[in-house]
């Protein structure tokens, strides 16, 4: 048979450019740093223990959210704390040692904090060495910013008796400091 | 067989061969077509990209130097652009959730507000403000920037900060003591 097979045209596109990017917007920025006057200020609240009439060998503990200590100024700041020994109002002569470590003796008293929320009875002990203040799982305490807060209380284990029958000399006012301060974090 | 064979039939589709072999005791023809896309690339280059502005007092208004030529925006892409400008809200680096200056939308600044503007040189004929458009790309900035340095627009920034957030022994502060960081964003878009 007489047939006349056409030849079909093909046409064939052939996508040589696989895909085009359609970057529809391009970004550029512009950063613009300041440096704003650094102000450092903490007050602690209330910044007074009287305990009164205190006994040897005792402890005395406060509540664990006694003292609130707040950033006035505008840092992040890290908070230390140090004690000193506690020495006799109007006397000399007389002077309690505070312990280094965590033990008492005649004329050698503790002190110890404990974190506002932190573990139940966990105290840390505060010795004449600034020290940065931590909760027990080591987390440091930190004012972020102007007006951040936190809590914290106080132990003070009095020293053995002065006397063989059990006393302190008598009517010794007994007076010791403890420093906290502010260090720009 | 009696009947004649005009011819075979072949249609042999070479993806890569740019022409069809002719058959033998035929014309035919066959086309390829191709098409190709070059691709379109945005590329808008600041020069600098950063304002150290340094020690910044409250209320107080900072300009770039030079002033209105400060910034360079060049197109280093291949298709003409038009840009557009938004601001965004200045952090304390120390920790950017607790402070903040909020980028007012209006010339005037406020507590933890402050402001933005800029000048076009030979473009803008006073400052213009530069808002946050949180949702949007920004607000024109230049439309039509065409390719390659002998096109570049410059521009220069004004920042007014906020007053202060309280005052100690008769000096102003901010609550966030140290560096505060914004950023400006200029986008650009085929024309």
């Amino acid at each position: 048979m007489n047939q006349r097979v056409v030849i079909i045209a093909l046409v064939i596109i052939l996508a040589l450019v696989p895909c085009w990017s359609a970057l529809a917007v391009d970004n550029s920025t512009v950063t613009i740093t300041m440096l704003t006057d650094k102000y450092v200020e903490i007050t602690l609240e209330p910044a007074e223990w009287n305990i009164g009439d205190v006994e040897p060998n005792r402890p005395y503990v406060t509540s664990p959210t006694w003292c609130t200590v707040t950033n006035e100024g505008n840092c992040v700041v890290n908070i230390y704390i140090k004690g000193e020994d506690a020495s006799w109002v109007g006397g000399s002569g007389y002077v309690w040692t505070l312990s280094s470590d965590n033990t008492t003796a005649v004329k050698k008293y503790a002190l110890w904090y404990h974190i506002a929320y932190d573990s139940a009875d966990s105290y840390t002990a505060i010795t004449k060495i600034d020290t940065q203040m931590r909760k027990t799982n080591g987390d440091a305490i930190q004012l972020i910013g102007n007006g951040d807060q936190k809590q914290f209380g106080l132990k003070l284990l009095t020293p053995l008796a002065d006397t063989s029958t059990g006393h302190f000399y008598g009517d010794r006012q007994m007076e010791t400091h403890i420093a906290i301060s502010a260090v720009i974090a | 067989m009696s009947g004649r064979i005009a011819s075979i039939v072949l249609a042999i589709i070479l993806a890569l061969i740019p022409s069809l072999p002719a058959l033998a005791g035929e014309t035919s023809t066959g086309t390829v077509t191709i098409t190709m896309t070059t691709e379109t690339v945005l590329e808008i280059e600041l020069t600098p990209a950063s304002w150290q502005i340094g020690q910044v007092e409250p209320n107080t208004e900072y300009k770039t130097d030079p002033e209105r030529t400060w910034c360079t925006m060049t197109n280093r892409g291949n298709c003409m652009l038009n840009t557009y400008i938004k601001g965004g809200d200045a952090v304390w680096t120390e920790s950017p959730s607790v402070y903040k200056w909020t980028l007012n939308n209006s010339w005037s600044n406020g507590r933890q507000e402050y402001v933005l503007a800029y000048w076009m040189y030979e473009y803008s004929s006073s400052y213009v403000l530069i808002a946050k458009d949180e949702s949007g790309g920004g607000a024109e900035f230049y439309s039509g920037l065409g390719m390659g340095d002998g096109n570049e627009k410059q521009f220069g920034l004004k920042l007014l900060t906020p007053p202060s957030d309280y005052t100690k022994g008769g000096i102003g502060y901010f609550y966030g003591g140290g560096e505060m960081e914004t950023t400006i964003t200029i986008s650009g878009v085929a024309a």
